[in-house]
């Protein structure tokens, strides 16, 4: 079974997730997996300048808006593959950009290094908005990758119900990988 | 010989009538009996692996669980899972954690937050979680 790690930021991780029981990975570096990068943008425009800068080869856009101009483009603009929330951008995640998300059905990444409370409200969003919800470990070392049998028991004591706590830690990342394949194809 | 016949039947009809109302009073209260009280003691052994860069031993190990759990979920739930390394093969770094049914979640949920013990980085991986001891002493090649 294909189990996809969505975020590590260094490739020599690689077969320690191998050995945890990821078969793929989405690394930053790009090395090995599949490479993705990440940009934090302030306002709209600066999204625009970015996407006009990078080729459109294959790689994974994740993008963080700090700002609600800035989330309103990353939702509507199909070059972004997903959005990340953390405890830096909760706020501007309002009701009116989570209509949007639903309707525009983006993928949204949430760092399990953030607090408990926010991944307890990305599991909440999940119910009502945002379908699409993927949990990465962006570890650095190997200490602080996540398996997938904690990541699915840390978000069911969260919240989640077990469906789909193994829909946001299995099948998310792999139809986002889907989703990926059959832009670029 | 008729009053007799009467007195139990008076008797009968007293029992009937409080059987009933104690039929009754559980129907109106819902109350719901456990059956199986054991069920929630029932043991878990989770059997899981370490990825680390230095040596560690058992009791390390059994600390850096409990504390993670306490960090996670508080002392309560640390009470309710009392996880325990009851055994740990440093040849092989394997071990097998013991936990009940309530609390093995927690416990599996708690185990990437150890990061480091006694100074080395270190990784526990669970491999599998079951019910018997001896099948968990057979996983990790103990018979």
């Amino acid at each position: 079974m294909l189990v996809i790690e969505s975020c590590i930021l260094n490739s020599n991780l690689f077969p320690y997730a191998k050995k945890i029981g990821y078969n793929l990975v989405f690394s930053e570096d790009g090395l090995i997996g599949i490479k993705r990068v990440t940009f934090s943008v302030e306002n709209g425009n600066h999204l625009k300048k970015i996407l006009k800068g990078i080729s459109r080869e294959h790689m994974l856009v994740f993008v963080k808006p700090l700002s609600i101009d800035s989330l309103k483009y990353a939702i509507i603009n199909k070059r972004v593959n997903a959005i990340v929330l953390d405890d830096e951008n909760s706020k501007i995640f309002r009701k009116t950009m989570l209509n949007l998300i639903r309707t525009q059905n983006k993928f949204v990444e949430v760092p399990l290094k953030s607090s408990k409370a926010l991944i307890y409200k990305a599991i909440l969003f999940s119910y009502k908005w945002i379908p699409n919800v993927i949990f990465s470990s962006y570890a650095k070392n190997f200490n602080e990758l996540w398996n997938p049998i904690s990541k699915i028991s840390y978000l069911t004591i969260l919240g989640a119900d077990e469906e789909e706590a193994y829909k946001f830690v299995i099948l998310n990342p792999i139809r986002l990988l889907y989703e990926f394949n059959s832009i670029n194809n | 010989m008729s009053l007799i016949q009467l007195i139990i039947d008076l008797i009968l009809l007293a029992w009937l009538t409080i059987l009933t109302i104690l039929y009754l009073i559980r129907r109106q209260f819902n109350i719901k009996i456990v059956k199986n009280k054991k069920l929630s003691k029932a043991k878990r052994y989770i059997v899981f692996y370490v990825i680390t860069e230095g040596r560690v031993n058992g009791i390390d190990i059994e600390k850096g669980i409990r504390n993670s759990v306490k960090e996670l979920l508080g002392s309560i739930w640390l009470d309710i899972a009392n996880p325990k390394v009851i055994l740990y093969r440093e040849d092989t770094q394997e071990g097998i954690i013991s936990t009940n049914r309530v609390g093995y979640k927690t416990v599996l949920a708690s185990l990437p937050f150890v990061k480091e013990i006694n100074g080395n980085k270190i990784l526990i991986v669970p491999r599998r979680t079951t019910g018997s001891l001896k099948r968990a002493k057979r996983i990790i090649g103990l018979k």
